[in-house]
């Protein structure tokens, strides 16, 4: 602190202020005939303006390390809107759905997205978040120690999750199994296949819907399998992913089946109708309840 | 007017006698009379920068010094309106401006400096006062014209006019009169609407200063100009302080950007340069968009 704010601040009751040292003291001429605080005013006024004036950019600030070219485009504008709006309102539902879709088909979140979707809270949305993040997102959660989970995982983490799904309790397999599929999907498959059989039905149910992570169609013969389970949940919990596989046999089944519900249901006056009168007709009165 | 400033020197001198320690301590009504007495005595300019120093006071480390500068510039201008009739007459413009004496549209239109050209709008900053808004809307022509439009609206009324930042709007602008003629008002428009794909600015951040030296040599009592930086990294230097944000030029130089975060800008440019335009008031830069990839985005002043 120089002696002119050290005179400000103290007041020019106690202390004076101090002599001339500036280059901007000067401009001011001779004093004489000023108070010493209209004099410190104005020094410190021209001081000021000099510093702006005067100032200089910053050096030694080493220049980042770029981030590494994207390899998948980013989704629209418009998918992004609907993709904020989401994550805005909290429809965890819906926008691991949406998020879930970008995915299979090959598509990132665009830049401008990204902190708001690293900011995402909810523990069980980050490996869909993560999966559209694209390498610019995995690029920035490096400087946020608080998206620390969307970075790319270091040496050891795949063992670690290796090490939970052999031998953890079901909640550590399931967020594990969860991670690997982020990862690597195929090798999250291969580990529930392999595990499969010897499972109760409430792991096979939840191993099942954990894999709606990183779902593609390379999961659509082992979820028809597990249509065949014996458990109803289970079959449930294959249905429904099965669903969302765009193509999957399973979805155009349901098209088909829908598409003839439809075609009933068109021509469903004249059909019933007759239905109606051949049942009434023969004293079956139940088909017309 | 010229007996309200002499009051306004007397009041800055018994600071000066009593010392900056002692504001510290004082209620923002301490504050708040003397702006008032300033409106009164017909120097709204005068009191706005009353109001804005009124908030320095135990707001950082170095307060003191930047309340003194503030207190000083105040007292320069004072000084300045007292010998007007000395003053070259864009300079006299200028300090008739800042103390806050009105000019109205109609002699702008018929005094000011025509500039026909197309405008880029590099962004935009909308401040509430209350039951008023304040919104800066400012403009590049070509070559590197900067053009500060200010519009006023009630709280919860559209301002009259509209300018969608990123794009150009073609026209003539109408120049306040001044020693750094920035603010402007639009005489005419003719059309525009093209989306701006690259910033015209600065290539380094010491022409940017350079260009900021001259404007402020020329107009002291500037308190904020546009800067557009071409070709810049934004920077973010972790630390355990929380960090700092930075952008940096091909040669090195950086200037710090104004607190609060900045992931959005970070996020866009992927440490890849971008055309960055933002508001420079003398010691850290406000974003207020940036073009990444041939796109103009809007940026959030303070996230």
């Amino acid at each position: 602190m120089d002696a002119l704010i050290r005179s400000a601040i103290t007041g020019t009751s106690q202390e004076a202020p101090p002599a001339s040292v500036l280059p901007t003291d000067d401009l001011l001429g001779s004093a004489e005939g000023m108070s010493p605080e209209r004099d410190l005013l104005l020094r410190a006024g021209m001081r000021a303006v000099y510093r702006v004036a005067g100032r200089r950019a910053t050096t030694g600030v080493e220049a980042p390390q770029p981030a590494p070219m994207e390899t998948l485009p980013a989704c629209s504008a418009k998918a992004a809107e609907v993709v904020r709006q989401l994550l805005a309102d909290q429809r965890d539902a819906i926008l691991r759905e949406a998020l879930e879709r970008l995915r299979l088909a090959g598509l990132r979140l665009p830049h401008a997205l990204l902190p708001v979707a690293l900011d995402v809270q909810q523990e069980e949305l980050r490996p869909a978040v993560s999966a559209v993040l694209g390498e610019r997102g995995r690029w920035l959660a490096g400087f946020n120690p608080a998206w620390a989970w969307a970075t790319i995982p270091e040496g050891g983490t795949e063992e670690d999750d290796e090490a939970a799904w052999e031998e953890g309790a079901l909640p550590e397999r399931l967020e594990a199994l969860r991670r690997v599929r982020g990862r690597d999907a195929d090798q999250g498959l291969r580990w529930v296949d392999e595990a499969w059989k010897a499972e109760k039905a409430e792991a096979r149910t939840a191993m099942a819907a954990a894999l709606e992570t990183g779902l593609s169609s390379a999961d659509e013969p082992f979820l028809e399998r597990a249509l065949d389970d014996r458990s109803v949940r289970v079959h449930e919990a294959a249905a429904a992913l099965l669903a969302r596989i765009p193509g999957s046999a399973y979805a155009a089944r349901a098209a088909s089946r829908a598409d003839s519900v439809r075609r009933c249901v068109t021509s469903l006056p004249r059909a019933v109708c007759g239905v109606w009168l051949r049942g009434s007709r023969a004293g079956e009165g139940r088909v017309g309840l | 007017m010229a007996s309200g400033l002499d009051a306004l020197d007397l009041w800055m001198e018994d600071l000066m006698r009593g010392g900056l320690a002692a504001v510290g301590t004082r209620p923002p009504s301490f504050w708040e009379t003397q702006a008032k007495r300033m409106v009164d005595a017909q120097a709204p300019g005068v009191a706005a920068r009353l109001q804005r120093l009124s908030g320095l006071p135990n707001s950082s480390p170095d307060w003191p010094e930047k309340l003194l500068g503030g207190l000083g510039r105040l007292a320069l201008l004072s000084e300045a309106f007292r010998r007007l009739d000395t003053l070259d007459e864009p300079l006299a413009e200028s300090v008739r401006a800042e103390v806050g004496i009105p000019l109205s549209q109609e002699e702008v239109l018929e005094r000011g400096e025509s500039v026909a050209d197309g405008w880029i709008v590099l962004g935009q900053r909308t401040v509430d006062e209350g039951r008023l808004k304040i919104r800066r809307t400012w403009l590049v022509g070509d070559p590197r014209r900067y053009a500060l439009i200010l519009q006023f609206a009630a709280t919860g009324a559209p301002f009259a006019e509209g300018f969608v930042s990123g794009t150009m709007i073609r026209g003539e602008l109408a120049f306040y009169p001044g020693a750094y003629p920035l603010r402007a008002i639009v005489r005419s428009r003719t059309g525009g609407g093209a989306r701006a794909e690259k910033l015209p600015g600065h290539g380094t951040v010491e022409a940017f200063l350079d260009h900021a030296s001259t404007a402020t040599a020329r107009q002291p009592w500037l308190e904020r100009l546009p800067a557009v930086l071409e070709g810049v990294v934004p920077v973010f230097d972790g630390g355990p302080d929380g960090g700092r944000w930075l952008v940096r030029d091909s040669d090195g130089g950086a200037l710090p950007f104004a607190g609060g975060e900045h992931w959005t800008l970070l996020s866009l440019s992927g440490a890849r340069p971008v055309d960055l335009a933002a508001e420079w008031d003398g010691e850290t830069l406000l974003p207020l968009g940036v073009v990444a990839g041939g796109t103009y985005r809007i940026l959030p002043g303070d996230v």
